[in-house]
């Protein structure tokens, strides 16, 4: 596992992912020392002021100071983003493991449940279930999460299919192991490079649709300080009062640019064949 | 000394591979081996000895037959009985690199046997692995590093360790050597020797390679395309081969020697598949004495003395033109 | 070949046959899910004054209170039988109509949206590959990772901001002249096209590699000519089926451009379904939709097991 810390360090991309990716968790964890203002403290007289040396990107339509908001506002993008990865991963790997080990009518069932989740557009599914479940962010993400499932249950379980048969597993057999002990120690690490890799791209794509949701309304609500939210909350006033809009909307771009730019270089290293 | 400790009757293991073919990779087999000898079983590839002794270990499920180890019907254990009864019976594969997780290191792949049945705990296992990578000759220092920073004959070393860990009584060696250097050949087949004295074990050696299996086995079974053509203790067979494949076998061993030249025997025909065999001896298409019977009937093992068995019918018929 | 015909056609068939069940399972599951949401359609329909008898006298008339197996059979017999999917809240009229007001807008956005980006996806993509390493191969490579890390609903209104509003090149809102149909089209080709770029440079590489030493051994000379014939029809087939697998980002990408630009498509009547709780609508909108990528999808499996080179060789 050094050895692949090794090798990474040499993709400047990589590293410039995962420099971007540090600095917004970092952002997140130590947003009270970091923020100047409360982030919902409103200050109706200073509406949509523009940037200032008082306050670095501005006040929105509420006199919030923007920069406490976007920093705040980390960490309802990244939970999002790291929450639907978790909860996908588990449950769909945990799908495709038993569907790859067992196959059969239980592996059929699972796999044709991961069709019909697939034959919906992703984002109308999510829009579908965020409308029963009613719009929120902690919605949106279960929401996103289920959308996310399948692509980690085909994967591990074409990933099973194969190692199944290898000749280690044989061996792990022929020592008198159970079907769980095969499943958990031997096939699910050897198939964590494939995870990994989803997980990467995936949270990527989980910040971007959780921002959209909330930009349409059906995700994190106001007043929440989450960076989707704040966009819509500032296309009213593109034209007045742009920078609303701008920095909210910069700081989902470079955050997922770094979990792209550092799922890359990882994809490289894991799996150069993926390129 | 002379219990038998395995005994197969009749092993069939056929394999499928279209409604009408099915590939009779073992085709009712029987022998026995007594404790603390070791079997070898030669043949070209495809005869079936790679898959007796998967059969054997009920890593592959026989079609049909008996295997009973230590008195204990194999086959006809449950599956929970069947993990206990793995601890007796273990297994070294031919490849020492795919055999090996290659996401663990040395100390859990060694570890694994004894976390499996729950041996005792973590410290004790510890301990326990290191002693074994000591008996196999691998120093402790090693234990961290994984299966792809090591050599084959230390990776087989590992998987060595492995079999030995549950203590069993009975190890199937599957071509164990075949695919390291012939420098770590010799040192690998020393340390099963020693380590089948040090811990009273009875090995089924399976090897293509008749000079390996003369090194190391005390009884020696020849098999083509699924059936047993001879059986014999070791000098017997090499003095005294009496089966045509036996004797062609024996004559394409490489002789160090410059003048002592062997005659070479060379098989005619193709070699046929194991499919849907036809009735009859499976080397009649090879072999030189054959005969009209040869083709309609199946010969069986006869004594011909000395525990030496032959399956020919020429030679049960003491016709001239074999052998002898 | 007969033979490969025949199983081709079965196999075909086969495809065919399991959507079905697919898109049935579909539409009893969005029909089951919304069915479980908050708020009771009669009462959304009658407003927040009606009396309770009103209510529950509309609750009869409409089905609500049948138990929900035989609530599902009325809407599956309803849609197969009259193509009847029921009536919006909002508008009062059969959803169906609001839906074809809609769908016209969607589905051109749709179709700029798949032509810009497989043109010139494909395009970029095989400039990317042919110039490997090269300055224009690198800063295609930079873009792309900045096209596929940008949400649609930023850049859109990004582009907004800087052609319509600081500009005034363009329109802001609105569909019907091509000027309206510009930025929006720019907004949901950009991460498609990002990715059919990307996908058909791996391809092209993959191919090159392979044919470049076989022909730099032989003739030197007309090396780029059958580069490009030979690998172009290679890059082509998976392009089918990249355009499959491209429909559910194009959906988003629509349903957000219509947002942002306020154009009178399903996707934004979708959402203001959302906030209204015009489950009828929504309902209507999501299993249309679902069908129509699902058939897509099978046209392009359809199409890709025809294409397949294996069938080719005569």
């Amino acid at each position: 596992m050094r050895m692949i810390w090794l090798r990474l360090r040499r993709d400047k991309g990589a590293l410039l992912g995962l420099f971007l990716v540090t600095v917004v968790v970092l952002m997140a964890i130590f947003a009270p020392l970091i923020a100047p203002y409360d982030p919902n403290a409103q200050n109706l007289s200073e509406r949509r002021s523009l940037p200032s040396s008082e306050h670095l990107m501005g006040q929105d339509t509420y006199g919030r100071d923007i920069f406490s908001r976007i920093v705040y506002g980390s960490r309802n993008t990244l939970m999002a983003g790291i929450v639907c990865v978790l909860i996908a991963g588990v449950i769909g790997s945990f799908l495709g493991l038993i569907a790859g080990f067992y196959e059969g009518k239980l592996g059929n069932l699972i796999m044709r449940s991961m069709d019909v989740v697939l034959a919906y557009p992703y984002f109308l599914l999510a829009i579908l279930i965020v409308a029963v479940l009613s719009p929120g962010l902690f919605n949106a993400i279960v929401a996103v999460s289920i959308t996310t499932i399948p692509s980690y249950a085909r994967t591990v379980r074409s990933n099973t299919l194969v190692l199944k048969n290898s000749l280690f597993v044989e061996a792990a057999r022929a020592l008198g192991s159970t079907n769980r002990w095969i499943i958990f120690k031997h096939i699910l690490p050897n198939s964590m490079a494939s995870i990994i890799v989803l997980s990467t791209v995936g949270v990527a794509t989980a910040i971007i649709s959780t921002a959209a949701l909330s930009y349409i309304g059906l995700g994190a609500q106001p007043p929440a300080p989450e960076w989707g939210l704040m966009l819509s909350e500032g296309r009213s006033y593109l034209t007045s009062a742009p920078h609303i809009s701008i920095f909210s909307g910069l700081s989902i771009v470079l955050l997922v640019l770094g979990f792209n730019l550092f799922g890359d270089g990882l994809r490289d290293v894991l799996d150069p064949r993926l390129k | 000394m002379t219990k038998p400790l395995l005994e197969v009757y009749n092993l069939v293991k056929h394999f499928q591979i279209s409604k009408e073919a099915a590939v009779f990779a073992v085709d009712d087999v029987s022998f026995t081996i007594n404790q603390g000898e070791t079997l070898g079983l030669v043949g070209e590839s495809g005869c079936g000895k790679t898959t007796i002794g998967r059969a054997i270990l009920r890593l592959i499920p026989p079609n049909s037959g008996q295997v009973v180890l230590g008195g204990t019907d194999v086959l006809a254990l449950s599956p929970e009985e069947l993990i206990q009864m793995r601890k007796r019976m273990q297994i070294i594969f031919q490849d020492p690199f795919s055999s090996l997780d290659p996401r663990k290191n040395i100390m859990k792949l060694i570890s694994e046997p004894m976390l499996i049945h729950q041996l005792g705990g973590k410290k004790e296992i510890a301990e326990k692995t290191y002693k074994l990578m000591d008996l196999v000759g691998l120093t402790a220092d090693l234990s961290g590093r994984f299966p792809h920073e090591l050599d084959g004959g230390r990776c087989q070393r590992i998987g060595i360790a492995r079999a030995l860990a549950l203590k069993p009584e009975f190890i199937v060696c599957d071509e164990p050597v075949s695919a390291l250097d012939v420098s770590i050949q010799a040192q690998i087949l020393n340390l099963l020797q020693d380590l089948q004295q040090e811990m009273n074990l009875t090995y089924l050696f399976i090897s293509h390679n008749l000079a390996v299996v003369k090194h190391i086995s005390s009884r020696i079974i020849v098999m083509y395309l699924g059936k047993i053509m001879e059986i014999a203790e070791k000098d017997e067979l090499f003095d005294n081969p009496l089966h045509p494949y036996t004797q062609a076998l024996l004559s394409a061993i490489p002789v160090p020697t410059l003048d002592d030249k062997r005659e070479r025997i060379f098989l005619s025909g193709d070699v046929p598949t194991p499919v849907n065999p036809p009735p009859g001896c499976r080397f009649v298409k090879r072999c030189r004495f054959a005969q009209a019977e040869c083709f309609a009937e199946t010969p069986e093992l006869t004594d011909r003395g000395n525990g030496h068995f032959v399956a020919c019918s020429q030679l049960s018929k003491g016709f001239g033109g074999c052998a002898q | 070949m007969k033979k490969k015909l025949v199983k081709t056609l079965r196999r075909i068939g086969l495809r065919i046959l399991q959507t079905i069940p697919l898109l049935l399972i579909v539409t009893i599951l969005t029909f089951i899910l919304l069915h479980f949401a908050p708020g009771d359609p009669a009462q959304l329909m009658l407003g927040s004054d009606a009396t309770p008898e009103k209510v529950e006298a509309l609750r009869d008339e409409l089905g609500l209170n049948n138990p929900l197996h035989i609530q599902v059979w009325d809407f599956l017999k309803g849609i197969i039988l009259e193509g009847d999917f029921g009536v919006s809240f909002q508008s009062r009229r059969p959803v169906v109509e609001d839906i074809a007001q809609t769908l016209p807008v969607t589905i051109q956005l749709s179709i700029i949206g798949i032509i810009v980006s497989t043109i010139v996806g494909v395009l970029v993509g095989i400039i990317s590959a042919v110039r490997q390493y090269s300055f224009l191969d690198n800063a295609i490579r930079v873009i792309v990772l900045f096209a596929v890390s940008m949400p649609a609903f930023w850049l859109g209104l990004m582009l907004l901001l800087v052609f319509a509003v600081q500009l005034h090149l363009l329109p802001s809102y609105g569909w019907g002249t091509w000027q309206q149909m510009i930025l929006p089209g720019i907004t949901i080709s950009t991460f498609p096209l990002a990715m059919i770029t990307r996908m058909t440079r791996s391809n092209m590489l993959e191919v090159i590699r392979q044919d470049y030493i076989r022909t730099a051994r032989a003739k030197g000379l007309s090396a780029n000519k059958v580069i490009y014939r030979h690998a172009l029809r290679n890059a082509f087939i998976p392009v089918v089926t990249i355009i499959g697998l491209q429909l559910g980002v194009l959906l988003t990408g629509a349903v957000l451009a219509e947002t942002v630009f306020a154009l009178p498509g399903l996707g934004r009547l979708v959402i203001d379904s959302v906030y209204a709780r015009d489950y009828p609508l929504i309902r209507a909108a999501v299993i249309y939709i679902a069908f129509i990528v699902t058939i897509i999808n099978l046209i392009v499996d359809v199409i890709y097991t025809l294409l397949d080179p294996r069938i080719e060789l005569h």
